[in-house]
């Protein structure tokens, strides 16, 4: 008996001596440190030069670093951070990287580029043309974001510092204002490398004009560490030296251990991936939430081949039935931002003065009897079919009920959705939440008739007109482009084929003394974090 | 025995091939398109048929299922389709982990559960006898996610004494391997006790204290051996569960180890690396068994006597 308790008594003594080592939060400085920023002569009033390294959460492990795969968290920092695109978008406005400066010839079928001349990749080769070009021709054969490289048929390099991209398609030279903005998506490879090395290569190997560089990378745990790299070209490009050099990402799989891990101060950042522990975050001492809009869209989708949707007057008065904001309250309440605009409010092309459909369900009754639709109306030809996000169906379905629409609801797997959706086996569909683009043109994809059965027209809307005013204000890359932009989007609005229910956002949560700003779509540079004091 | 044991790993292999062909026929069946998975709802339809096409989704059941197990034979698990890495090195880089958590738990869990289990059994109706069933009542009944979560809260977000992420440190070890351990401990307690009591009420262990056996000649030398049987089957049986992954516990603490890996690629629909998980878990489950049975050979005379060479003896 007495053994025995003496084996426990020591036990608990060795458990505390464990415990008591210190409240480690996992690879962050805590006040102390490798130096802090070096000499910036732009640094902010309120920096904390004394603290140079950040933890970060991950939510998942990072299984590959090429650029040109699919992206999801872990990778999608390494392709913002460690590689570099020719430009950005901050908001509607497109801001110059690796390229100085571009310009459309006459007809708008080429857009030049002129390159910066001090870049240097992380194995010191310099930046030139030949690199754009080899990287746009991987990115074509990438099945993940050829999209993004598409419509460029033709690269010429007339010198080191400038290539030229020629827009258009199987038929020929075609103007295609679009390509700007894909330009931010095609992350830049040196060429020799490319030539040299396989895809393969480049899924385990960095090497990128970037500021930062994998320092260590498990691919089981997905605990990756980033570091700054001396050898840097851009400091003059951010203004300063950075002044977080290290960071250090965890993987944390389930938004329970997310905001465990930030509010214990664990990790330092957080991207919350969900709504369930947002109301206890809040509360929490010494952190701060942020909400970040992005380009994910959420929409109803009206089969306009089937009755009752094939009529223009039914379709908008579905839209007035909506009450938006109870569908957020269902599971959105702390991200989604409700909206009727079929064109994303941070979009190229977005205008808020075209037709709105608020929450109105008089006016929806209103336009149901100016369509000579007999209310209660039971729909025959096709359901509701859904997969997922059943809250937001009952709440739609009800709406509809509200104003004498009455569907049958019909759950199925999601990829019986999808090919149901493909098919036009159904009178009600939900879009998945995505992102189409910045650009309105990008919405041509759900809108384009040739892509009904093939592509993303889910709605299986068949209108030339609109077809004809989406190509126009794609091909158009002078500052003409707003007007048509004006025009296309109130003439879609009008027509309705799709309803938007909301734009989803991100929500970052951190702690309070780290400056991090981040852009539309949660995309962040370490290069413009600092702790303050 | 030799003969006994080559039978029982010749049996393991038409057990593999009927789990394999069970779970492939499942997946090949049921709905789903790994390409518009993992592309996304916006991708265009020639992207995903291009990559349905590399994944060999788009051919007959049949073609797929024979190339599946010729692959299998030269080696080959399979590309997972959501990381496009060899699933292979995925299981290596992840089985370490879970077989570190599936032994050390089991460890703590044995020593906890058989040494309280005998303290209890000696010192049955005892106050600490009481006390300590209770606990291990309640230990049992509780769900592992529940004790995790609890110690997340308390060990790490109150008190901040430990990470929740054990790929931090080895503190991080501390709080996965106890709550897997802790629910085995409580049913290894009440299962030795019980197997203790019925042991140490049997005949030879009067007989050898009337010898005049001390105490613990009695208790370590006699009673344990024939009390651990069924203490021994049960821990293998555990630990075979969780070689295979203890997906609860790995899920709670986001550890990296093959259970959570099979359920997240059972969710994603990948089929490479739910086939090859299942294989694995599989085999070693089969494996452990075999070693449980090999065990008993060794540790009871009665079994090892009834398959000696030339004769087989009747009890």
């Amino acid at each position: 008996m007495k053994r025995i308790l003496a084996i426990v008594l020591a036990a608990m003594m060795l458990f505390a001596v464990c415990a008591a080592c210190n409240k480690d939060s996992g690879g962050s400085n805590n006040g102390g440190g490798s130096g802090g920023g070096t000499n910036n002569a732009n640094a902010p009033a309120n920096l904390d030069a004394g603290r140079d390294e950040v933890t970060i959460v991950l939510t998942g492990a990072a299984k590959q670093i090429s650029p040109n795969y699919r992206l999801w968290n872990a990778e999608r920092i390494t392709a913002w951070n460690c590689y570099e695109t020719l430009l950005v978008y901050h908001g509607a406005e497109p801001v110059p990287y690796l390229a100085e400066s571009w310009e459309y010839n006459a007809d708008g079928t080429q857009l030049t580029f002129h390159l910066r001349k001090d870049v240097k990749f992380s194995d010191g080769t310099p930046f030139v043309a030949e690199d754009v070009k080899a990287s746009i021709e991987n990115n074509k054969e990438s099945a993940y974001q050829s999209n993004y490289s598409d419509d460029i048929i033709d690269i010429q390099c007339p010198d080191d510092h400038t290539v030229v991209l020629t827009t258009g398609d199987e038929s020929g030279p075609k103007p295609n204002a679009l390509v700007l903005y894909n330009m931010t998506w095609i992350y830049i490879l040196p060429h020799e490398k490319l030539a040299k090395e396989t895809n393969e290569w480049f899924k385990e190997n960095l090497c990128g004009t970037g500021p930062y560089t994998i320092k260590n990378w498990d691919k089981t745990t997905g605990a990756t560490v980033w570091e700054y790299r001396d050898d840097y070209w851009g400091v003059d490009y951010w203004g300063h030296e950075p002044y977080i050099k290290k960071i250090t990402g965890y993987v944390y799989e389930d938004e329970y251990s997310r905001s465990i891990a930030i509010e214990s101060g664990e990790v330092e950042f957080c991207r919350l991936y969900g709504e369930s522990t947002y109301d206890t975050l809040v509360q929490a001492k010494g952190l701060k939430i942020e909400k970040v809009p992005t380009l994910v869209t959420y929409y109803l989708i009206f089969n306009t081949e089937k009755e009752p949707w094939n009529n223009k007057l039914v379709r908008q008065a579905a839209s007035y039935a909506l009450n938006r904001q109870m569908i957020l309250e269902t599971t959105n309440k702390a991200t989604g931002v409700a909206s009727s605009c079929l064109a994303n409010s941070m979009m190229v092309g977005y205008y808020n003065d075209v037709q709105m459909y608020d929450y109105n369900p008089e006016k929806a009754k209103e336009l149901l009897k100016q369509a000579g639709l007999q209310t209660p109306y039971d729909i025959t030809d096709g359901t509701f079919i859904y997969g997922e996000n059943e809250l937001h169906v009952q709440v739609i379905a009800q709406n509809l009920a509200d104003i004498g629409i009455n569907i049958q609801l019909d759950k199925r797997d999601t990829s019986t959705v999808e090919t149901a959706q493909f098919n036009g086996d159904f009178s009600l569909s939900l879009s998945g939440q995505g992102s189409y683009g910045n650009d309105l043109g990008h919405l041509s994809q759900i809108f384009y008739s040739d892509k009904i059965g093939t592509g993303l027209n889910w709605a299986h809307y068949r209108n030339s007109e609109v077809d004809k005013m989406f190509l126009d204000y794609i091909q158009d890359v002078s500052d003409g482009r707003k007007e048509k932009a004006h025009k296309l989007l109130e003439y879609i609005q009008d027509e309705s084929p799709y309803a938007l229910l909301f734009e989803q956002g991100e929500i970052f949560v951190y702690e309070e003394k780290l400056h991090c700003p981040m852009f539309t779509d949660g995309i962040y540079f370490f290069m413009n974090w600092y702790w303050t004091k | 025995m030799i003969k006994y044991v080559i039978k029982r790993i010749l049996m393991v292999i038409p057990t593999m091939l009927a789990v394999l062909i069970i779970i492939f026929t499942i997946l090949a069946l049921s709905p789903g398109n790994p390409g518009r998975l993992i592309l996304g709802s916006t991708a265009r339809q020639e992207q995903v048929d291009a990559l349905n096409h590399q994944f060999g989704v788009d051919q007959p059941f049949l073609t797929r299922l024979w190339n599946y197990f010729r692959d299998l034979l030269h080696g080959d698990f399979g590309t997972s389709y959501t990381s496009q890495t060899p699933v292979i090195n995925e299981i290596k880089g992840r089985f370490p982990y879970t077989l570190k958590l599936a032994l050390y738990s089991m460890g703590l869990a044995a020593v906890i559960g058989i040494a309280l289990g005998i303290i209890t059994a000696i010192r049955q109706y005892s106050i600490m006898d009481n006390v300590l069933t209770s606990i291990a009542m309640i230990l049992a009944a509780m769900p592992s996610f529940f004790f995790g979560m609890f110690a997340i809260y308390i060990f790490s977000l109150k008190l901040g004494w430990l990470p929740t992420n054990s790929s931090m440190s080895w503190k991080g070890w501390i709080l996965p391997v106890v709550t897997a351990a802790l629910n085995t401990a409580a049913a290894l307690l009440r299962l030795t006790r019980a197997s203790m009591l019925e042991t140490i009420r049997s005949d030879y262990i009067r007989t050898a204290r009337a010898k005049g056996a001390d105490e613990r000649t009695v208790i370590w030398k006699h009673a344990l051996r024939n009390a651990l049987m069924p203490v021994i089957t049960s821990l293998a049986l555990r630990l075979g569960g969780m070689l295979g992954g203890s997906v609860v516990v790995e899920k709670v603490f986001n550890f990296p180890g093959l259970g959570n890996y099979t359920v997240t690629a059972v969710q994603a629909k990948d089929m490479p690396t739910v086939m090859s998980s299942t294989l694995i878990l599989s085999t070693l489950f089969c494996l452990v068994m075999l070693l449980v049975d090999i065990a008993y050979g060794f540790i009871d005379p009665r079994i090892r006597a009834r398959y000696t060479t030339g004769s087989r003896q009747r009890s």
